[in-house]
């Protein structure tokens, strides 16, 4: 343990949680009086980057394995008082069941399932761990869910391999998305159950997909998540096959939907040709260059159902630029940003306008998802703000269970402080736990103009810099 | 395709917590990393093909078969 002046950093042999809880852990340590900064982390290369980047010293024997409690005091403040802040806030970090027990918790998925072996498997470890955990719940012969992202491809092929052979179905890596009978897993928004079943090679493009089509009051009963890559030469659809296997055979579902980034050319021709071999009607919604959107492509699934096609939401409005002359889109969901640029490259051609994903593989290695941690767009959308030769910010904001649990409170100082108009497109239900009316209300009254359809959002920013509709 | 009856969640208890607030029953796996430098090591014994429950054993068949899926869930690897 050390402490230089104000500064203190411990670092605790062995003690591990994950990154998400320690993110929350790290939020209640700064609230407490007297600390003017706190850092609790796992000593990965990139949180101790950021430690020293706060000006931490810490220590050259901390490894991977290594929690780090880095707190610096304000004036006045008390060491003691902050360290039995990060007590409270570990302990109250987890909502484990209270009571005795005699039997301690599993250490592996695998033993999870010799005690209980029914349902399925969330896995939401770090990337490099990930492929062992999930082959647990495949050798247990139990559905997985993962979560976690920077998963190496042969892994992902190895691991979809497997569950082919036996039936499985492996939703991910990087499955941020999932709805099983009304069960939402990860980043799933709340739906009511109904004739869709969707199959998405995409996380946020499937909840654009669900958020639409609960404004349309059409319900949703299954949506599998299989991994941004399952549509890769690589993967070749593994997971898409398998997953619209299931729907096909599930007599509530009318109608499949199948969402993806642009897949590679080979694998969606062997889609299409499976999906022609269903009984169920299948609506492909793959984007890519002069494919609809998103939103048509839920336009057109809602007319396929004899649905009325509703106006799609827009609150507030956005003036046009008095300076600038690019578009700039900072996103966390990663399908929100391919089809903004899409979208936005079709009007105003791809010069100069940029797209970011904060959810991408780079940005999150060590790191909770942005739709959990905003902290790094917050810090681009300051500095983009600052550029005069941005015209136009376009944001999304993704609700759901397991993300944020009030983005547009920590998105709206920051747009309310933006001289440049400010479109957003809030991807959610109105039963998602973050409330859709409310989430949309605060940031329209911070000044930006809020859609329900990104594709809508893209249009108008591309409008408001002058490009035709 | 039924509602899962339960979740084995492995990782941010975070996402166990929304499950849990769906009322369904949540396993939570006390996961802690391996030692730094041998995580390639357990992926090459997961998929040691010689493993109880790898490709070459009488149970990773009957799994593929489903003639029994029971024996599927043998104990495969290291164990807490």
């Amino acid at each position: 343990m050390t402490s230089a002046g104000h500064s203190h950093v411990e670092l605790r042999r062995g003690a591990y949680a994950d990154s998400v809880t320690l993110l929350q852990v790290s939020r209640t340590v700064q609230g407490v009086d007297g600390v003017a900064a706190a850092q609790v982390a796992m000593a990965t290369a990139l949180n101790v980057e950021v430690l020293t980047g706060m000006g931490f010293a810490v220590p050259v024997e901390a490894t991977t394995n290594d929690m780090v409690v880095a707190i610096r005091l304000a004036d006045g403040g008390s060491l003691e008082a902050a360290l039995a802040g990060v007590e409270r806030a570990l302990a109250d970090s987890s909502r484990r069941d209270a009571g005795p027990t005699e039997e301690a918790p599993p250490r592996t998925t695998g033993s999870a399932f010799r005690r209980t072996p029914e349902g399925v498997a969330l896995v939401s470890v770090p990337g490099v761990n990930a492929f062992v955990e999930a082959m647990d719940a495949v050798e247990a012969g139990r559905d997985v869910m993962v979560f976690s992202d920077n998963v190496p491809l042969e892994q992902e092929v190895r691991l979809k391999q497997a569950a082919a052979e036996r039936g499985l179905l492996v939703m991910g890596p990087d499955c941020g998305t999932a709805v099983m009978g009304g069960l939402g897993l990860g980043f799933a928004n709340v739906v009511r159950p109904g004739p869709v079943g969707i199959v998405a090679a995409s996380g946020t493009g499937c909840q654009q997909v669900l958020a639409l089509l609960d404004h349309a009051e059409v319900g949703v009963t299954h949506a599998l998540g299989v991994g941004g890559r399952d549509l890769s030469s690589e993967v070749g659809g593994l997971a898409t096959r398998e997953a619209l296997r299931r729907l096909d055979v599930d007599a509530s579902v009318e109608l499949i939907v199948l969402v993806s980034k642009p897949p590679a050319p080979e694998v969606e021709a062997g889609i299409r040709d499976f999906a022609a071999g269903l009984s169920t009607p299948v609506e492909l919604a793959l984007l890519g260059a002069g494919h609809p959107d998103l939103t048509e492509a839920t336009e057109a699934v809602l007319a396929r159902l004899g649905r009325t096609v509703p106006q799609w939401p827009v609150t507030g409005s956005a003036a046009p630029p008095d300076g600038g002359r690019w578009l700039r889109g900072l996103f966390v969901g990663g399908t929100m940003a391919t089809e903004a640029k899409i979208i936005a490259t079709a009007l105003l051609g791809s010069e100069g306008h940029t797209f970011v994903d904060f959810g991408d593989d780079q940005y999150t290695t060590g790191r909770a998802h942005p739709m959990i941690d905003p902290t790094l767009r917050l810090e681009h959308l300051a500095r983009a703000a600052d550029d005069p030769q941005t015209a136009v910010l376009l944001l999304d904001v993704v609700l759901g269970h397991g993300a944020e649990a009030d983005p547009a409170a920590l998105l709206a100082p920051a747009i309310a402080g933006v001289r440049r108009p400010v479109v957003v497109a809030v991807v959610g239900t109105a039963a998602d736990p973050q409330g859709l009316d409310r989430q949309v209300r605060t940031l329209a009254d911070a000044g930006a103009e809020v859609h329900l359809s990104n594709a809508r959002a893209t249009r108008r920013a591309a409008e408001l810099l002058g490009a035709a509709r | 395709m039924s509602t899962p009856a339960a979740v084995v969640n492995v990782g941010a208890d975070l996402l166990a917590d929304a499950i849990a607030d769906q009322a369904v029953p949540v396993t939570r796996v006390d996961w802690r990393p391996p030692l730094p430098g041998t995580e390639d090591d357990l992926v090459t014994v997961t998929l040691d093909p010689l493993r109880p429950c790898g490709p070459q054993r009488p149970s990773w068949r009957a799994n593929r078969s489903g003639s029994d899926r029971g024996a599927g869930r043998r104990r495969c690897r290291r164990e807490a």
